[in-house]
């Protein structure tokens, strides 16, 4: 093997990449030598322009990226915005950074900032990132054509969805032109069935037999008879591909009986034409042709890398010029083998050589490795059933996909790592527990940091930390549903912290599992010295820390130090794009319980109803039940029995399910016993008081003034008025203060539903 | 289990049987029945996907569950 490339070397030959953007993908590729000149499907294309979109759906093999080049290479080139996706652009934020690339080549003020806007998190994409390109392309007035080839590769749901708040919202300018084998899911049919679509399918990509001509033609190989024509587009069905590949065979002398056998044969197209092309070519060729086929796209060097030989550059060179199914794009750098071709190939290796392709998807993942692209380097070690490398690959990529939720590449790769040997790897075992817990499935989480435990534990990550570290960390973070199981973790995590930063963190996650547990005052004062030692450049852990100090403060009537913080947090988190996470989660319940305390339920209501709101999606975590509790305390507070033990009924269903979920279980019994206890609030004279003059009386405990409870509970000052003068008289009291007092005591003798405060 | 009947337009070679590991072949008047059980619906999508890839046209695709083979034993 001979692919020691140097470093220097290496650099230079990587796919020029800014800001993570791969150029040769937005450049189309060069006409193949004979392409046939379709003006009728140009003026079916060029009248997308205004449409929503424009769709070009076929099979492989139907000439889709030859006649989107052929486009725009008639059209003035520089009004085309050109993208040829790959699987790896199923991540929205590379699949967008390409995008605004691709129009920033065309729209000067589509900038390199619109494009890095595109590397956020996925939700702000649409939020933000798309309407700052909106901004940037309505200036203009030309037309500009976005082309998307080979948009089958990159499809997913979150693309879609993306793709298709592009169409609804896109300036009028863009003409959006879809390339794909398979219908997109973009409301194709509603589009069409409003006139928004204009399509270009099989059908009319399918060669007429004066096409089929024109190519012959095209390619030095004139004079076909009409009849010889009309045989080869009817046994081909005017499929451009398998016309290419007879081109190939039809001999200078014979053609006539080359025809006869070829038309008359009942073997597959592809497969009848594959198979003699193969058999046509000189050995050395066909094995290069055979051994790079487990490659998408590739350069000279890279080819020389998986053959283990040189030259590689120009022979690519040769088989371009002589249409061999491989194209190259304008810069004359990366070739693209056509698809169809590539899989008659694979295949034909797969059955020669099948213990070569491991072999050859090896050396592709070394050179990509050295060349920078770490991503198709997995993709490679991946196929070659590498676990070794591919663990040591995916584990570089978790700290930016932690970081901005990036994971849609990790998660691919992760279910295509489903071999025994993959499944047991212990670093790969915690990337999926941190996937896992991104994707808020906490128990599968906690399952697969038990497989990582079973690593090397003083094994350094990039960042240099132990896996150890790592493991006990996720686990005491996220690991709330066994709070048990989190205290010991958290335990580990802060004896094994590498840095005063980590130890903060680690003491964050002892401290929210300690709150969990029901030791309050023990949480607060770890909390206090975790906020303290978290760094600022840590604002979704540092939230954290200082939303669980805020609940521990509150459940042990301490003074609060988290107050003053709460609010400048919940911005910080917005501003980082992390305001519907577990931190901002816990913010909105300290800054709810806060606003309980200060007098103003209805702002602790809808503060936790947010919080709720974002917990929803982890439904089987004690984090909602925590959540809901605190709902039916405040619901009870303003008088809403019936909402507070719907809501701890909620919570009692999803604790029934946990394995410890620490003092939540007595918080849910306490609860639950006082808002079913008979209100034993009997006055002096025998008279209970009634559930609202309860409420209107612990709202005047809390401070509030008559007006304020007025506005608190939605009724009016006469009614509160009235309130407190029947529970005044029924309680044997003249005054406020002393019927507060009065009440306080009756609630004494009553079972608690959370401690003091 | 999913013991999956895939018919495709034209003859194929029996070699695509390699490539499309765990199906056979049947190749009669034009069109080819490629016959295999399956390990789930991951398993299918990859097959047809495979075959989608290839230009190969689908005529008609057909799944059951082999351990139902014998219907009203329920």
């Amino acid at each position: 093997m001979t692919h020691d490339i140097g470093s220097e070397q290496a650099r230079r030959l990587r796919p020029a990449s800014e800001r993570g953007v791969v150029r040769a993908k937005l450049v189309p590729p060069r006409l193949p030598r004979g392409s046939v000149r379709r003006p009728a499907l140009l003026d079916t294309l060029r009248a997308g322009r205004g449409r929503s979109l424009t769709l070009v759906s076929a099979p492989a093999g139907f000439g889709k990226t030859t006649l989107l080049a052929e486009w725009a290479l008639t059209d003035r080139l520089g009004r085309f915005a050109w993208v040829s996706l790959d699987a790896g652009d199923c991540e929205p934020q590379r699949f967008w950074s390409h995008v605004a690339a691709a129009l920033s080549g065309v729209e000067p003020r589509v900038t390199g900032a619109t494009v890095a806007a595109m590397r956020a998190r996925p939700r702000r994409i649409g939020d933000v990132a798309m309407p700052r390109l909106f901004d940037a392309l309505a200036g203009g007035d030309d037309d500009l054509v976005l082309v998307l080839d080979d948009y089958h590769r990159a499809e997913t749901p979150e693309i879609s969805a993306l793709l298709a708040e592009f169409l609804r919202y896109r300036p009028e300018r863009v003409q959006l032109v879809v390339s794909t084998r398979s219908d997109p899911a973009l409301g194709v049919a509603r589009l069409r069935a409003g006139g928004d679509l204009v399509e270009v399918r099989a059908d009319a990509l399918r060669f007429d037999e004066a096409e089929v001509a024109s190519f012959f033609d095209g390619i030095g190989l004139a004079g076909l008879t009409p009849t010889e024509g009309h045989q080869l587009a009817e046994r081909t069905g005017g499929w451009p591909a398998p016309l290419r590949l007879a081109s190939l065979l039809m001999p200078e002398h014979g053609r006539a009986t080359f025809i006869e056998q070829f038309s008359g044969a009942s073997r597959h197209v592809v497969d009848y034409l594959a198979q003699d092309v193969l058999d046509l070519l000189d050995p050395a060729t066909r094995d290069f042709l055979l051994q790079v086929s487990v490659l998408g796209r590739f350069t000279g060097p890279l080819c020389d890398a998986v053959t283990g030989t040189t030259g590689s550059g120009a022979l690519l060179a040769d088989l371009e010029r002589a249409n061999l199914f491989i194209s190259v794009d304008s810069a004359g750098e990366w070739y693209q083998p056509h698809q169809l071709f590539t899989q008659a190939l694979r295949v034909e290796l797969t059955r020669t050589r099948p213990g070569l392709v491991p072999v050859l998807h090896a050396r592709a993942a070394a050179w990509l490795e050295d060349a920078g692209d770490i991503e198709a380097a997995t993709d490679h070690a991946i196929a070659a059933h590498d676990v070794h490398l591919a663990s040591r690959l995916v584990a570089a990529q978790v700290q930016p996909m932690s970081a901005t939720g990036r994971g849609a590449n990790i998660r691919r790769w992760l279910a295509a790592l489903a071999w025994p040997e993959a499944l047991r790897d212990p670093e790969l075992a915690f990337v999926r527990a941190v996937a896992a817990s991104l994707a808020n499935h906490l128990d599968d989480a906690a399952d697969w940091l038990d497989v990582a435990r079973t690593g090397d534990l003083g094994a350094v990550d990039a960042g240099g930390l132990p896996l150890g570290f790592r493991v006990d960390f996720l686990d005491s973070a996220m690991g709330v549903n066994d709070v048990g199981r989190a205290l010991d973790a958290a335990r580990r995590a802060v004896e094994g912290a590498p840095n005063p930063s980590w130890h903060g963190i680690a003491l964050a996650c002892l401290g929210q599992a300690q709150r969990l547990a029901g030791a309050g005052d023990a949480a607060a004062s770890t909390l206090r010295v975790a906020v303290g030692e978290i760094s600022d450049a840590n604002p979704i852990m540092l939230a954290f820390a200082v939303g669980n100090l805020g609940l521990a403060e509150s459940s042990t009537g301490a003074e609060s130090h988290a107050d003053p913080l709460l609010d400048r947090l919940a911005d910080v988190l917005r501003a980082v794009g992390a305001d519907r996470s577990v931190p901002a989660a816990v913010l909105l319940l300290a800054q709810g319980e806060r606003s309980r305390r200060v007098g103003d339920p209805q702002g602790a209501l809808s503060a936790v109803r947010c919080a709720i709101d974002i917990l929803e999606d982890m439904p089987r975590s004690a984090w909602l039940a925590d959540a809901l509790l605190l709902l039916a305390a405040t619901e009870r507070l303003v008088g809403h029995a019936a909402g507070a033990s719907d809501a701890v009924d909620r919570a009692q269903e999803i604790l029934d399910r946990l394995p410890d979920p620490g003092a939540l279980v007595a918080r849910a019994a306490a609860l639950r016993a006082v808002l079913s206890a008979p209100t034993r609030h009997a006055g002096e004279f025998g008279e209970e008081l009634s559930a609202r003059e309860i409420v209107v009386l612990r709202l005047a405990a809390d401070g509030l003034q008559q007006r304020e409870i007025a506005d608190q509970l939605y009724i009016s000052y006469n009614t509160v008025k009235s309130h407190l003068k029947s529970a005044y008289r029924k309680l044997g009291v003249a005054s406020r203060d002393a019927a507060i007092e009065r009440l306080q005591e009756l609630d004494a003798a009553l079972p608690h539903d959370r401690p003091p405060g | 289990m999913i013991l999956c009947t895939i018919v495709v337009a034209g003859e194929l070679d029996s070699r695509f049987g390699d490539a499309v590991e765990g199906m056979t072949l049947t190749v009669a008047e034009g069109r080819t029945e490629l016959v295999g059980t399956l390990t789930d619906q991951a398993h299918v999508q990859g097959v047809l996907h495979q075959l989608f890839d290839l230009g190969l046209e689908v005529v008609s695709f057909t799944t059951s569950d082999p351990s139902e083979e014998q219907p009203g034993t329920r």
